[in-house]
């Protein structure tokens, strides 16, 4: 299904709350859940670091707000993907750096395959179609 | 400093518990994102309020549906006892003082100061009582009287059963002060229940994006008023009937669909 993304940082928001399911493995994780975690393989980091980061890996196209960016990260705290530090203060500004467990880990490569199949998939399909179809 | 000002404001959307935990690392992030300009930090603000308000809603479907049917119930006795009380200070000061009104007045007053702080059970027990000796549960009770009072019967009998999981707070008493204060404005500003109890529904409705307790509540209130106006003469009782009517079926309607959509959306 083909949405916008102001659209779908608004679904990944109301899933992120509402639904448990979201992150289990097997389950398509929401863009800026995706690149949220993601922004964490490198090394932990803290919140307005992963929403720079999750923009960064996604080329500008996911945005994540303060607000969409805390109710995920509580999602994933539940769920045991991330784990949050001890909080410091750093320039005048409290901040807590939040790191990907192994289960965080293991969900995220579930979901590169899955993403990095249906690609093959569909570009195997178009470059078939396209040598087939005179232009 | 001013932005700080306004991120603590947007932070007051999140439940208490969520903001002690993290309110000053969300607050370090929102001056953080909005440092690039004005209007990105006006959005990170609103972003903040919405997630404080999808935040309140979650934890409000969590309750359960039984718990906000029965703290609604309670919430709709707290609003019986205050129009009361202020249909008591306001007959007061039309008529004249009197000997019975005065008493009726500070017994009305102490059960609602009661529920309030949040001895509910004990409140709801003595709101019983006063239906008995004030209202229109006494020796001479006629089927059409008692057919009025069943909605807040039926809610004070489910807050001696069920009465709110709230901490005792004094500082619950302040909402003592509106009624006294409205009770004290001059006949003609025409100030009456319907008008105190729309007034109440508004903030009912701008609570039910994550809570829809307070509308249900205004709803059994708005449910049992249509019943005493229905008992009045037309064409003096026709004019509140209908709007009565209507503020509460449609109330009580949308109300019970938030209800269910959020019932919905936990079980998914």
């Amino acid at each position: 299904m083909i949405r916008s993304n102001n659209s779908r940082n608004r679904r990944a928001a109301d899933l992120t709350i509402g639904c448990l399911s979201t992150y289990r493995v097997g389950v398509e994780l929401r863009p800026p859940s995706y690149f949220a975690l993601a922004a964490l393989i490198d090394g932990p980091l803290h919140g307005y670091a992963i929403a720079q980061g999750a923009r960064e890996l996604s080329g500008g196209r996911v945005r994540i707000s303060t607000g969409t960016l805390y109710a995920l990260l509580e999602r994933a705290l539940s769920e045991s993907l991330v784990i949050a530090g001890e909080p410091y203060v750093q320039g005048g500004r409290q901040r807590r750096d939040y790191t990907l467990t192994p289960a965080g880990r293991a969900l995220l490569a579930d979901e590169a395959a899955r993403l990095a199949h249906a690609a093959r998939a569909v570009s195997s399909r178009l470059r078939a179609t396209s040598q087939a179809v005179p232009s | 400093m001013i932005r700080e000002r306004i991120g603590h404001a947007a932070l007051r959307a999140y439940p208490p518990a969520v903001r002690q935990a993290r309110g000053l690392e969300m607050l370090g992030m929102l001056l953080d994102a909005g440092e690039q300009s004005n209007r990105a930090f006006v959005r990170e603000s609103g972003s903040l309020v919405l997630g404080g308000l999808r935040e309140r809603r979650a934890l409000t479907a969590r309750t359960g549906t039984r718990r906000l049917i029965a703290d609604a119930c309670c919430q709709a006795v707290i609003i019986f006892l205050m129009l009361w009380l202020f249909s008591a200070l306001n007959t007061q000061g039309s008529a004249g003082p009197s000997q019975r009104l005065l008493v009726q007045e500070v017994v009305l007053a102490a059960i609602l100061a009661g529920a309030l702080v949040g001895y509910e059970r004990t409140a709801a027990v003595s709101g019983l009582a006063a239906l008995i000796v004030y209202g229109p549960l006494g020796p001479h009770i006629q089927l059409v009287g008692l057919a009025r009072v069943l909605v807040p019967i039926a809610c004070l009998l489910v807050m001696v059963r069920a009465p709110q999981r709230r901490p005792r707070d004094p500082r619950h008493l302040l909402w003592l002060l509106p009624v006294c204060v409205l009770a004290a404005l001059p006949a003609h500003a025409h100030v009456g229940l319907p008008e105190i109890l729309t007034v109440m529904s508004v903030g009912g409705l701008l609570r039910l994006f994550h809570d829809p307790r307070l509308a249900i509540a205004c709803s059994l209130v708005w449910i049992t008023l249509l019943s005493v106006a229905a008992g009045r003469p037309a064409p003096a009782g026709l004019g509140l009937l209908e709007v009565v009517a209507v503020a509460g079926g449609l109330m009580l309607t949308i109300a019970a669909g938030r209800l269910w959509i959020m019932r919905h959306r936990t079980t998914q």
